[in-house]
C-alpha cells in the first residue's frame, strides 16, 4: 500500500447540516478541488433529503403519499439504504420515526432548537411504517403510505460522506471526509494512517485515539442535540418500539465498518440496544467502542488498545 | 336557443310570437347572433384570466420551487451505480483500525486528522 508522510496532509473545515464538515488530502494542491466537490455533494444531499427545507425533494414527495412519485437516483439510493438497516436492525433503525422526533420536540433544526427551544410535547408514535413504502427502482418512483414522514437524519451524514468518496474515486490522494463526526477515508492513507479522536462532542477533548487506514467510523449517543421541556432532558435518538427518546447504559457508541452508513446505522442500532450493543456488532464482523456515562469503556470486535489523547501527544 | 326559431318581442308582460318575416328582421338576426358570440368570447376570456390568475396565486414560493426539477451534479456524482448490494455485507468489510502511534516517522504526531464524536 501506497502511503505518504505525515506532513503532506492538509484540512478544512466549514459548517453545513447542522454540523461541522472536514475534508482533509494528502496531495495539499487537491485540497481546494476536493473541497468544491464535498460542497456540492452537501448541497446534494440537503436539496435532496432535508426535512426542514420546504423545497426539498423529500418535502415535494411526501405532499402526494399513495401514490407513485418520480424521485431522483440520491432519493432512491437513500430510501433503499434505510429500508435496508431497518430490515437488518429488526427496525431499530428507522427512516419513519420523524412524527416521534417532532414528538419529542425536535420539529425545526437543532440550531432553532438551541435557540428557541424544543417543540410542543405531543403523543408519542412508534415506528415501523418503513414496511410499507414501495421502491420501484427501475421506474425509479416511490410511494409511501399515507400518515408516513421520513427522516434520513440518522442516515443522512453517513450518506453524504460515502457519496463524496465515492464520486472522487478518480483521485489517487489519500482522502478523509467527516460530517459532524461520521467519517470515511479512501485512497492511501498518511503514514501510520489517519489518526481520529473519538470524543463526546466535537468541543469536547478527545477520549481517545486510532489509527484508520480504511473504512469509516461513526459515534452515535448523547452529545448536542439533547433539550430540556418540562424538566424532563430529550434527545434525538428515538426508539422506534415506543417512539419516544431511547433509554440506554451507554453515553456513546463508536463503530469502525467498510461504508459511513454501515459505521452511522450500527452505532445507533448499538447504543439503542444497550447492553445488547457489544454483543450485536461482534456479530456482524463490526468494531466498537462502548463508553458509559460514567466513563468506563468496552471494546469490541477488534477495537484497538486504547492510547489517550494525552499520551497520544 | 335555436338561433331560427321566430323572434320573440316582450313588451310589458306580454310575449308575441310572430311568424313571418319583417323588415331588418336578418339584419337584427345577425346583430343578435354577432352579440351573443361576443359575450360568450367575453365571458370565455374572462373565465381563462381568472382561473390562470387563481392557480398562479395559490402557488406559494416553496411549491414553485419545490416544482423545479432536482438539480444534479456533474455526472461523476451520480453516475448512476446505485448500490445493489446487501447495506451489511457491503459496508462491513474493507475497514482498517490500529492503535494510534504518536509517533510516526521520527516526528511526533499532536493533532489528529479528525474526530468522531456526536454532533
Amino acid at each position: 500500500m501506497t502511503v505518504v508522510t505525515q506532513e503532506t496532509v492538509a484540512s478544512t473545515s466549514f459548517p453545513a447540516l447542522g454540523s461541522e464538515i472536514t475534508v482533509a488530502v494528502t496531495e495539499p494542491a487537491r485540497l481546494d478541488q476536493v473541497v468544491g466537490h464535498v460542497r456540492a455533494c452537501v448541497d446534494l444531499v440537503d436539496r435532496t433529503l432535508s426535512r426542514f427545507r420546504p423545497d426539498s425533494e423529500l418535502r415535494r414527495l411526501e405532499r402526494r403519499p399513495g401514490e407513485p412519485q418520480p424521485a431522483s437516483a440520491l432519493f432512491i439510493e437513500a430510501l433503499e439504504r434505510s429500508i435496508m438497516a431497518a430490515a437488518a436492525s429488526n427496525g431499530l433503525f428507522d427512516p419513519t420515526i420523524r412524527d416521534a422526533l417532532e414528538a419529542a420536540g425536535y420539529d425545526r433544526s437543532i440550531e432553532r432548537i438551541e435557540a428557541e427551544g424544543p417543540g410542543p410535547a405531543r403523543l408519542p408514535r412508534p415506528g415501523g411504517g418503513w414496511t410499507g413504502i414501495r421502491v420501484d427502482r427501475a421506474n425509479r418512483t416511490v410511494t409511501l403510505p399515507p400518515g408516513v414522514r421520513l427522516d434520513f437524519g440518522g442516515i443522512g451524514k453517513g450518506l453524504l460522506v460515502d457519496l463524496a468518496l465515492r464520486t472522487l474515486g478518480n483521485l489517487t490522494c489519500g482522502m478523509l471526509v467527516s460530517a459532524g463526526g461520521d467519517l470515511a477515508v479512501t485512497g492511501p492513507p498518511p503514514q501510520g494512517g489517519w489518526r481520529c479522536g473519538i470524543a463526546l462532542t466535537p468541543d469536547a477533548p478527545d477520549e481517545a485515539v486510532v489509527r484508520l487506514t480504511a473504512g469509516a467510523l461513526a459515534t452515535s449517543g448523547l452529545g448536542r442535540r439533547q433539550w430540556t421541556r418540562e424538566g424532563q432532558v430529550l434527545h434525538h435518538l428515538i426508539d422506534p418500539r415506543t417512539g419516544r427518546p431511547g433509554v440506554s447504559r451507554w453515553q456513546v457508541v463508536t463503530v469502525a465498518a467498510g461504508s459511513c452508513v454501515v459505521a452511522e446505522v450500527a452505532a445507533k442500532v448499538a447504543w439503542l440496544l444497550d447492553d445488547d450493543g457489544p454483543a450485536w456488532v461482534v456479530r456482524r464482523g463490526l468494531a466498537g467502542r462502548f463508553r458509559d456515562r460514567a466513563g468506563a469503556v468496552v471494546t469490541v470486535g477488534g477495537w484497538p488498545a486504547e492510547t489517550s489523547a494525552g499520551e497520544g501527544a | 336557443m335555436n338561433n331560427d326559431e321566430p323572434l320573440r318581442h316582450v313588451q310589458g308582460n306580454a310575449t308575441h310570437s310572430e311568424s313571418g318575416p319583417r323588415p331588418g328582421y336578418a339584419q337584427r338576426a345577425r346583430l343578435s347572433r354577432q352579440l351573443r358570440a361576443i359575450r360568450w368570447g367575453v365571458l370565455l376570456v374572462g373565465t381563462a384570466a381568472t382561473v390562470a390568475f387563481s392557480t398562479l396565486a395559490m402557488r406559494d414560493t416553496s411549491e414553485a420551487a419545490a416544482e423545479q426539477p432536482t438539480p444534479v451534479l456533474p455526472a461523476q456524482v451520480i453516475a448512476g451505480d446505485m448500490p445493489s448490494q446487501s447495506l451489511f455485507t457491503e459496508g462491513l468489510r474493507g475497514f482498517s483500525l490500529s492503535p494510534d502511534s504518536p509517533r510516526v516517522g521520527g516526528q511526533i504526531i499532536t493533532q489528529p486528522h479528525a474526530r468522531s464524536s456526536t454532533s
